[in-house]
């Protein structure tokens, strides 16, 4: 599942400060592929803490468990 | 369905209401990810977790939004490009790695396509090609 690159081009132009801005279309390609690893990191490091506590579902707390370091390794 | 709701946003002139759409369509695509990293290791994700994994990509995005913008501006250009993007991700070797090769892989297709056209061609600017619709599955 990727990132749609109109999502990522619309999110991004609503962000920047200056209106003129634009952004070229192969980094758009790039932070869509930076994103789509970015939200696949965080879910699989939450996975394998809930799968270490032998849950079967992963939740919150297995998530703010990796958290800190899923912040500082981005 | 992303792309409809997408163009149902309208611009953003009309204030900042257009930011909730956005955050939506980037919870459904976090949802849909959890949904494959779930189905390969075997486990389901409570809904809470996927809203905040959301909540944390939005704010990465934005994060990277505004640097890749002061990144352009500081090389005084008003487009953000590639090597941008490559700036943004330096602090992590591994992410580095993976964009410098996909920028490799990009320049190489650009410049197949160059050869292969009869007409020299004047330099397509690359920000139409970001006016297109994209429609991903």
């Amino acid at each position: 599942m990727k990132f749609s690159e109109k999502l990522i081009y619309e999110f991004m132009k609503f962000h920047f400060e200056k209106s003129n801005t634009r952004i070229n279309a192969d980094a758009i390609k790039l932070v869509a592929k930076i994103m789509e690893l970015v939200a696949k990191e965080g879910a699989t490091r939450a996975a394998y803490q809930a799968k270490q506590e032998g849950a079967d579902t992963v939740t919150v707390e297995h998530l703010e468990k990796v958290l800190a370091q899923l912040l500082l390794d981005l | 369905c992303l792309c409809v709701i997408l163009q149902l946003t309208g611009d953003g002139h009309g204030g900042r209401r257009g930011g909730e759409t956005l955050k939506a369509a980037i919870h459904f695509t976090v949802g849909r990810i959890c949904e494959e990293v779930g189905a390969e290791l075997g486990l389901t994700y409570h809904r809470k977790v996927i809203a905040t994994l959301s909540e944390i990509t939005c704010s990465q995005l934005e994060h990277y939004a505004t640097d890749v913008e002061a990144f352009s501006n500081h090389a005084r250009r008003t487009t953000v490009s590639t090597d941008d993007v490559k700036l943004l991700v330096r602090r992590n070797p591994q992410l580095a790695e993976h964009i410098k090769e996909m920028t490799d892989s990009m320049e190489e297709t650009r410049k197949k396509k160059g050869k292969r056209g009869r007409k020299p061609k004047i330099k397509d600017p690359p920000e139409d090609n970001t006016e297109q619709t994209v429609i991903d599955d």
